[in-house]
């Protein structure tokens, strides 16, 4: 499964059944390669699963995606009254949408993206639970290859490519990259595979700067210290035990 | 003095319980958004912290500020829609912030906890500290908190919402962008993610950068001035919107017992001069008050000043517990890294000597 711009895509389409979790599953249509997303979803989060069934086997593609969920003015987080507002995208990553599949540990939240450079933690699950010793490949749609195996708890982790070329100053200016990583198990005759596709934006640092920020906070401290000293020397002098302070009316 | 009596350490050990929490909690709630408890919680507990247990309410007053009302006045959204939205989000926030009212601050904030460590650490390298600042300068201040909520909170937001981002000045979090809480709470999470001045354009690098000299400015002034970044905190003033709300408040009995001694004032982290000066009001519960409890704690006349819990009576003033309190508190401070020149002094509580000058008489 591809992202292809703004709109996910399949590189193939016979045999295959499409389905959108939030977090159940929700059959959908296919137009061309491009499956027929509807225009709002429950939930934050949701999973777009491709799989095609084998007499031997099975072939599964999935994708994390953000649809825009309906406007219904809510109660925030738990105290939400709407069940849908109550979604989180753990029952998502939790439910088993596939024999095998990579699941992101965790899926970044809000104000979180895939970036180049970031340590980025997948679990491979075999019917719901961690499958060890699994080869997992990483090929980017820059040209990357990386190959792990998972270790005893099912987890692998990959520290993202960093091979964005020409990138501009600005997040927003760049268009994301695509990563898939994918997996096979075999057994006794039995082959499933799993591919997980994800975006990854170029790494912060390109208009992020950490020098910048560690001049500004010495800045910031050695003007607190002065601040500081100022503050002191007008500060009302200290007063001995119950010493009587009249308000401004007493006095007069 | 009893260990468990100590008004102030039982609030010392339940925020820095409540603050780890929330910092650090997202291993007991889950990581994710919709796992947090509130998603409006009435405290600077950081969404920018990937293992925050819960979210300040400022971020989606901000954002939906931006998003809905910015738009709705455009007339590409329904106002009512994005009135109610903001309200709902508000209503979430009231609903604990009746139970604890302005609590929150003392007892929960992890940023008032970051200040009254520096404080802390302040006293014990022996640096000279403001025993309270001029009635003037604390005057002066007090509106800026109002200013970054109409301004930071609201204004921008809604301006950026509106279309007028250009170069990046208003946008949908532009208090988060200064506030010193991202940088503490992800910091204190190992995640460098948050520190850096943002380049991408110039109202971005203003903010990201005025953010970075904030929390510079903070860590030095927090040392030798009383939590410097809450006089200015919006979340302070939001609280002080709805304090009339909320179930705890500070009561005084203005009977000819008090004295008008000034502890109670001198007490007080925030400076609010008018507790020992009001004589009428029974509620003075002010808008700067973070119910920390200080000024109960040392007001030395029985019963003249009370935290109250819907009404009722919590915690009273006493001859006796003052005296304990005070002896409790130069106990404390006598406890220092770095032996004691004649110079410095720490004046964090009303009952401490004062300085001595260079001739050694006090000043």
């Amino acid at each position: 499964m591809g992202h292809g711009g703004s709109q996910p895509r399949l590189s193939e389409t016979n045999g295959v059944e499409v389905s959108l979790w939030m977090p159940k599953p929700e059959a959908v249509g296919l137009e061309g390669n491009h499956p027929q997303l509807p225009r709002m979803a429950q939930g934050y989060y949701q999973a777009l699963v491709a799989i095609r069934k084998y007499p031997q086997g099975e072939d599964s593609a999935i994708h994390y995606l953000r649809l825009r969920s309906q406007e219904k003015p809510d109660l925030r987080g738990k105290l939400a009254l709407r069940d849908e507002n109550r979604i989180s995208p753990a029952d998502l990553t939790r439910a088993q949408k596939a024999h095998l599949e990579i699941v992101p540990m965790p899926l970044p939240r809000e104000h979180r993206v895939y970036h180049a450079g970031m340590r980025a933690d997948f679990e491979v699950r075999l019917d719901g639970k961690p499958l060890s010793g699994a080869s997992v490949g990483l090929r980017s749609s820059n040209g990357s290859i990386l190959i792990e195996q998972t270790d005893s708890r099912g987890r692998v982790r990959f520290i993202l490519p960093m091979d964005f070329k020409d990138v501009m100053p600005n997040r927003n200016a760049n268009p994301p990259a695509e990563m898939v990583l994918r997996t096979v198990y075999r057994d006794q005759g039995a082959r499933y595979a799993s591919s997980l596709t994800m975006p990854y934006t170029p790494h912060p640092s390109n208009w992020q700067s950490a020098n910048w920020a560690l001049g500004l906070l010495l800045v910031g401290m050695v003007g607190g210290g002065l601040l500081g000293r100022r503050v002191v020397a007008h500060a009302a002098a200290p007063t001995k035990g119950r010493k009587r302070i009249l308000p401004p009316e007493d006095k007069a | 003095m009893m260990f468990l009596t100590n008004l102030s350490l039982i609030r010392k050990l339940v925020q820095t319980a409540v603050v780890l929490f929330l910092v650090f909690g997202a291993s007991i709630v889950g990581v994710y958004t919709a796992d947090k408890i509130t998603g409006a919680f009435p405290a600077l507990a950081c969404a920018y912290d990937s293992q925050t247990a819960d979210i300040c309410v400022l971020l989606p007053i901000q954002r939906q500020s931006g998003r809905y009302i910015g738009n709705a006045i455009l007339g590409d959204a329904s106002l009512w829609n994005g009135l109610l939205t903001v309200g709902l989000t508000l209503s979430t926030f009231l609903i604990l912030f009746v139970l604890l009212n302005k609590a929150f601050c003392a007892w929960a904030c992890p940023l008032g906890f970051f200040q009254e460590l520096l404080a802390t650490l302040g006293q014990k390298l022996g640096l000279r500290q403001a025993d309270s600042l001029p009635e003037k300068a604390v005057k002066r201040t007090r509106p800026a908190k109002w200013f970054m909520l109409a301004i930071l909170v609201f204004g921008l937001p809604i301006i950026g919402g509106l279309g007028f981002s250009s170069a990046g000045f208003a946008n949908s979090a532009t208090f988060c962008n200064v506030c010193p809480s991202r940088f503490l709470t992800s910091l204190a999470t190992g995640d460098l993610s948050q520190f850096y001045v943002n380049l991408s354009n110039p109202g971005m690098m203003f903010w990201s950068g005025l953010g970075v000299f904030l929390f510079g400015l903070i860590i030095t002034l927090g040392m030798t001035m009383r939590q410097p970044f809450c006089r200015i905190c919006p979340m302070l003033a939001l609280h002080a919107a709805f304090r009339k709300v909320g179930l705890v408040r500070l009561y005084k009995k203005a009977t000819p017992r008090c004295t008008k001694c000034g502890l109670c004032a001198k007490a007080c982290p925030m400076d609010i001069g008018e507790i020992h000066t009001e004589m009428h009001k029974r509620d003075v519960t002010f808008a700067d008050c973070t119910l920390c409890g200080r000024c109960v704690e040392f007001c030395p006349d029985k019963d003249v000043l009370q935290i109250r819990y819907a009404g009722l009576p919590v915690f009273s003033s006493s001859s006796a517990y003052f005296k304990k309190r005070k002896k409790a508190q130069l106990d404390w401070e006598k406890i220092r890294f770095l032996p004691v020149s004649g110079k410095t002094t720490a004046n964090h509580n009303a009952m401490s000597k004062p300085p001595k000058n260079d001739s050694g008489e006090p000043s």
